[in-house]
């Protein structure tokens, strides 16, 4: 939560909206549910809990984006509470470095399968580092790569095997096979 | 009941048990003492290494982080003024004032203490109360049933914070939303998977959990600003840490004899609260510091929140009691009283055990083992993690440049080990974000949870209660027990309104008059 209330009810309203813009756009796919000829005549069916939900979803979320834009006299701080820093002032928000970790987050999904496990994560923990602050490399590199190690090693102890990355390997296994294997493993067990 | 403990008492006394008791304990404390991460992020942390595990080890070793990461909370609420959970809350208002006065030492045994009792004294109630619930829930059926979860759905939002009922609402629809995708159960087709094959299953509760708690966490204190010096700790906040190595962590019998009955009051208190859907510690510890503080003589009351013990002692043995009370509905219906158990109840499906009063007849060493493990646990935190609270408090002052990423790359593999399917990570990060800009809302993401986790059953007991009465909606009516849980739930669902209604007609009589 923000500590301020007047950037608060800014979210709050614009949260609101894409809550109820949701709320209807799931009521619209519940429509597009296929059903069978007899599944359409039963007293419950594959549509029936979406359209409760998309219902009950949009009126709540509706009623949400009224109260929110309602002119409210004193905008209520909560209660203050002994040892409670209740600060009103605006704060400062990092949205660069946290645009930097969403890149990055989305740069190890896609390297975990073409770099491997132990260069992927090491690149990701060296680089997120950095991003948030870190500048002595010797601190970077030492804390990063051992425990990338320590994990690799422990999963490897708990029998839990890691390929290789695809642009290494000899024989590269499409990763669409991988998944396919544990899918299948998956529904043996079932 | 006997055969029950002995059975109990058989699978927790071996080493590896044991064992997962420590370890669980220990991880909680740590996890728990971060400031941000509760135990709904400990927990989430700590699954993916449970899946290799026998379902008793793997809930002995999720009780213990349960229990571990509230005792660890505590702890920085006392050192730093920091709660890592918000059921330590209250722990702040005697504990900081009282480390701040040079009785860091002292705070800490107190909290020890008081957490020791109020979690022995709740499981002794559990062991009690349990078995009977139970025996009284193992005639439910699907309607029953259905109103049961709408009630543990609609409970949680009656004790939301003030002003947020309706997002709570919100929240857990949004959730019951999102259990919608997958296959459906009646007609095996295929709702809102967007011609994914990686939807045909449904989301998995471990994403959810892990991208809506242990990361949109760690991507707050990212937004928030990891401080100048990488720590993010309050500025001139007081490192007592240091303090501690030369303070004893002991009480003295008067002490401990002057808190005792604040204790006793606020276990039974807090284990109650805690069996209550919904409502969970962090009421709990509210409730009874408030209690302890109205019950004191006026000399004691005007201590409260300058460093009272009894201001300490009853939260923190309330907030305990309240987390193995809240074991009660889970173990015995099923139900989650809220997203910590709720976690813990995915962990269980996730296991192959079918939860509800059937897990004491099925699966009787799962059941008496997180009962048993619970004793174990307490003692556990008492006398090996108070010694080591110096050396663990040291954690709290890991800079947080580096804390963060290490956070969001357990979070990213605990997921991708599980299923070894990048389109994981990327609906991860998705939700992520999407829980960042809630929780920058001010919405809750309990609810959530628990509706997300609850979805399923209640659709499937939905389908079942319609089926078997030919289609009719006169099941919600028809049997007593079902009737009487669905007036709880309409009840609990106005009450929020209710309780508003004399402020709302006295301020319009003021304007009007």
């Amino acid at each position: 939560m923000v500590d301020n209330p007047l950037i608060n009810n800014i979210y709050s309203k614009s949260s609101s909206i894409i809550l109820l813009i949701i709320a209807l756009g799931y009521g619209y796919l519940a429509q597009q549910i296929p059903l069978d000829f007899w599944s359409e005549e039963e007293a419950i069916n594959a549509r029936s809990l979406p359209y409760l939900l998309a219902l009950t979803g949009s009126c709540l979320s509706f009623a949400l984006v009224i109260l929110s834009f309602l002119p409210r006299r004193n905008i209520q701080l909560e209660q203050d509470l002994p040892g409670q820093d209740q600060s009103t002032t605006a704060p400062t928000h990092d949205w660069r470095s946290l645009a930097l970790i969403l890149g990055l987050m989305v740069l190890f999904a896609i390297s975990i399968e073409l770099l491997g496990f132990l260069l992927s994560s090491s690149l990701f923990l060296v680089f997120g580092f950095y991003i948030l602050g870190s500048r002595s490399p010797r601190s970077i590199f030492l804390t990063a790569i051992p425990l990338v190690l320590v994990i690799w090693l422990l999963l490897d102890t708990m029998g839990i095997y890691l390929a290789e990355g695809s642009l290494f390997a000899v024989n590269p296994v499409p990763p669409e096979a991988v998944t396919a294997a544990v899918r299948a493993t998956e529904l043996k067990g079932q | 009941m006997f055969d029950g403990i002995l059975l109990g008492l058989e699978t927790v006394l071996r080493l590896d048990s044991l064992l997962l008791v420590f370890a669980g304990c220990a991880a909680g404390t740590i996890i728990g003492m971060l400031p941000g991460l509760g135990p709904i992020s400990a927990i989430a942390l700590m699954i993916p290494i449970t899946y290799g595990f026998d379902p008793a080890n793997g809930m002995i070793l999720l009780a213990g982080v349960y229990y571990g990461a509230i005792f660890g909370g505590s702890t920085s609420s006392i050192l730093i003024n920091a709660p890592g959970v918000a059921g330590t809350v209250a722990t702040a208002f005697d504990g900081y004032p009282l480390a701040q006065q040079g009785h860091a030492g002292k705070a800490l045994a107190t909290a020890a203490w008081a957490s020791f009792a109020g979690g022995t004294l709740a499981a002794v109630m559990l062991v009690l109360l349990a078995p009977y619930m139970a025996d009284f829930a193992i005639g439910f059926q699907s309607p029953d049933y259905f109103a049961l979860m709408l009630l543990g759905l609609s409970l949680v939002t009656a004790f939301a914070a003030a002003g947020q009922h309706l997002k709570a609402l919100i929240m857990t629809c949004l959730g019951l939303m999102l259990s919608t995708v997958g296959t459906d159960l009646t007609a095996g087709v295929a709702r809102f998977t967007f011609g994914q094959s990686d939807l045909i299953d449904g989301i998995s509760f471990l994403l959810l959990a892990m991208s809506t708690f242990a990361l949109s966490e760690a991507l707050m204190m990212i937004l928030r600003g990891v401080g100048a010096d990488g720590t993010g700790s309050p500025a001139g906040s007081n490192p007592s840490a240091n303090l501690l190595d030369k303070q004893s962590l002991s009480l003295a019998p008067a002490e401990l004899k002057s808190i005792a009955p604040t204790i006793s009051r606020s276990s039974v208190l807090g284990f109650f609260i805690g069996v209550l859907p919904g409502a969970g510690a962090t009421i709990a510890s509210f409730l009874a510091y408030g209690v302890e503080k109205n019950l004191a003589n006026p000399s004691d009351r005007k201590k409260f929140g300058q460093g009272s013990l009894k201001g300490l002692a009853a939260p923190e043995s309330a907030n305990n009691a309240a987390c193995t009370g809240s074991f009660v509905p889970l173990l015995t219906l099923g139900i989650p009283g809220s997203g910590t158990t709720a976690v813990l109840l995915g962990a269980l499906i996730a296991y192959g055990i079918q939860p509800g009063p059937q897990l004491l007849v099925d699966e009787p060493r799962i059941f008496w083992s997180v009962i048993v493990s619970m004793y174990f646990g307490n003692i556990i935190l008492l006398f090996l993690n108070l010694p080591l609270i110096p050396y663990i408090a040291r954690l709290l002052f890991i800079p947080r440049t580096y804390l963060v990423p290490i956070i969001i790359f357990f979070s990213l593999t605990g997921v991708y080990l599980v299923s070894f399917n990048v389109f994981d990570l990327y609906l991860m990060i998705f939700f992520a974000i999407i829980a960042l800009f809630l929780r920058l809302g001010d919405f809750p993401l309990a609810p959530l949870l628990l509706g997300f986790i609850l979805g399923g059953m209640l659709e499937d007991n939905l389908i079942r209660a319609i089926t078997l009465n030919d289609g009719q909606w006169h099941f919600l009516w028809q049997r007593g027990t079902t009737l009487i849980l669905m007036l709880i739930c309409i009840l609990s669902l106005v009450s929020p309104l209710l309780l508003k209604l004399p402020t709302y007609i006295r301020k319009v009589s003021r304007l009007n008059g």
